[in-house]
């Protein structure tokens, strides 16, 4: 693993984001906040916690998902991928490279998150520190998946319109915005493919909004280990 | 030493891209000249493991590329001829993020960054944003990540195209300071003849010419370019004769011009695409 590398290409594709177009790091915080907001007013104020952990989870998820773009441009369209892969940096450096960055990119979307959540009084320590540690699993299980969608097209098109399908399915359908006890039990476990769902689920349960569950840390922390594996595998890595 | 065996690609599409290529380059610096699509970019991807060749192999300092394979990536560094670069991040950052990603620490790599843009003059746009900056200077800065690469190979893929002639001269002046082993691809007669210590001519996927620029321009000597209405080789409406300097003044008076031989004619003749008659 190189170290310095992974933390230059955060600096390349994640803080020069934020440095010179700051207006568009919090680009992944409008859907959340639109949400937040909705739910606000549609259940007179009652689910306004869900929104909030939801929030969390659903903004790494769907801003890791949508790293496919970048992924996908930096091969098809600048090349920049060419360039790496003539080097002896490993799929996984870059991966981790690309997810660090999105955490710095990230990070004003949640700063917002994390202000109203203290306004609410959400948080206490144990909480805090297991949301982040949630958002780095589920930042660290759906980089992979990011990463399979942004290699395997020959074509940019292909990866956004897929990689907005998969935003869609693997942020929103999964329990981020509601409580995960309204599943049905078989479609909870057909979620649980999402890293979302379980991500939603630790949250729920430690802000004290829904019943613990004890094997959704599991789950997440499988997933984040399994996903990358298998983009390990899988994914296509210069010249097929 | 690169040694090009019996290389051959097809493309998926079933282009035959080079066929049974054989090669040594020995020398510092070696210039790959040839039409559009003879093949240089991917014989210099091939030679970069940045793709896979149908058949045959490269040897680079006694490395296979087939086989040791992460050995050649430490050793080597390859701007490709149509990378570009990322909008919102800066020469440096883009300096960083590829020499990091060669095994230099952030320490070293700062210091080799600095140098290198320094040369090439990009130091005052060194924070800008590279979407701000013009189509040289972005090139520039691809060249200064080879530069500082340290790399016992370079490869550069038209790395001039687009310069102006100052910052071509900078280039040239930043890759002569270079010890290691450099491969150029180039559409510049000029730059070959500046930078090469060895040329190869590369036609419809194979090598039709290799040598000194010396060397291959002896075999015009006493000869010179005779440019008019009627001649031996014909390119769009011009023909184009090769006489000695006596033949040659005789047609002055008919319309004919007369020019110095150059690499630009051995290009003309055996670079492909030319009519004879
Ligand atoms: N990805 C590809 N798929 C199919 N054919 C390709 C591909 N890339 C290149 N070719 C073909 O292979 C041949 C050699 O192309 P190449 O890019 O190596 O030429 P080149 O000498 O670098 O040309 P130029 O001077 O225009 O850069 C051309 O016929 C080109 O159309
Ligand atoms: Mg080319």
């Amino acid at each position: 693993m190189k170290v310095s590398f992974i933390l230059e290409m955060a600096r390349f594709e994640g803080l020069s984001w934020v440095r010179r177009s700051p207006e568009t790091a919090i680009g992944y915080a409008a859907t959340p906040l639109a949400l937040l907001f909705l739910i606000y007013v549609l259940s007179g104020g009652k689910l306004i916690e869900y929104a909030i952990v939801g929030g969390f989870v659903a903004q790494i998820g769907t801003s890791a998902i949508m790293t496919a773009g970048s992924i996908g441009t930096f091969r098809i369209i600048l090349k920049l991928q060419d360039l790496l892969i003539a080097t002896k940096i490993s799929k996984v450096d870059y991966v981790l490279g690309l997810a660090l960055a999105n955490m710095i990119f990230c990070a004003p979307g949640l700063a917002i998150y994390a202000a109203i959540a203290l306004y609410l009084g959400l948080f206490t320590v144990t909480n805090v520190l297991i949301t982040v540690v949630v958002i780095g699993l589920v930042l660290m299980a759906m980089m992979p998946i990011s990463f399979f969608v942004g290699s395997i097209f020959r074509r940019t098109n292909g990866i956004w319109t897929t990689a907005s399908v998969l935003a869609v399915a693997l942020t929103m359908l999964p329990p981020s915005y509601y409580p995960y006890t309204l599943l049905p039990k078989p479609l909870l476990y057909a979620l649980m493919i999402s890293p979302v769902t379980p991500g939603a689920m630790i949250l729920q349960g430690y802000y004290g909004i829904s019943p613990i569950n004890n094997y959704a840390f599991a789950v997440l922390a499988i997933e984040a280990v399994l996903y990358f594996v298998l983009a390990g595998k899988f994914t296509p890595w210069g010249d097929k | 030493m690169i040694e090009i065996k019996n290389l051959s690609k097809r493309y998926s599409d079933g282009t035959k891209a080079l066929e049974h290529v054989s090669l040594k380059l020995k020398k510092r610096v070696t210039c790959i000249l040839g039409r559009n699509g003879a093949g240089k970019t991917t014989l210099t991807r091939i030679m970069s493991t940045q793709l896979k060749p149908s058949s045959g192999t490269v040897v680079i300092n006694g490395l296979d590329i087939r086989d040791d394979v992460d050995e050649v990536r430490g050793r080597l560094s390859s701007i490709p001829q149509e990378v570009d670069p990322w909008d919102i991040a800066s020469p440096e950052e883009h300096i960083m993020m590829y020499l990091t990603a060669r095994g230099i620490g952030r320490h070293e790599a700062k210091r080799y960054a600095e140098e290198s843009m320094k040369e090439l003059g990009l130091w005052e746009v060194r924070d800008k944003a590279m979407g701000d900056l013009s189509g040289g200077m972005k090139r520039k800065c691809f060249v200064a990540m080879a530069l500082a690469s340290q790399a016992e190979v370079i490869f550069l893929d038209e790395p001039t195209t687009g310069l102006d002639p100052i910052s071509r001269i900078e280039v040239w002046a930043a890759l002569r300071k270079i010890k290691g082993t450099i491969v150029i691809t180039t559409h510049y007669m000029e730059e070959a003849k500046e930078l090469s210590d060895e040329v190869v001519l590369i036609d419809k996927g194979r090598p039709v010419m290799q040598g000194s620029v010396e060397e291959l321009l002896r075999k015009f000597k006493g000869k010179v370019r005779v440019e008019g209405p009627a001649g031996r080789y014909r390119i769009g409406g011009m023909h184009i004769s090769y006489l000695t300097t006596a033949a040659a003044k005789r047609l002055v008076d008919k319309g004919y011009t007369i020019k110095q031989v150059s690499l630009e004619d051995l290009f003309i003749i055996h670079g492909g695409g030319l009519i004879e008659g």
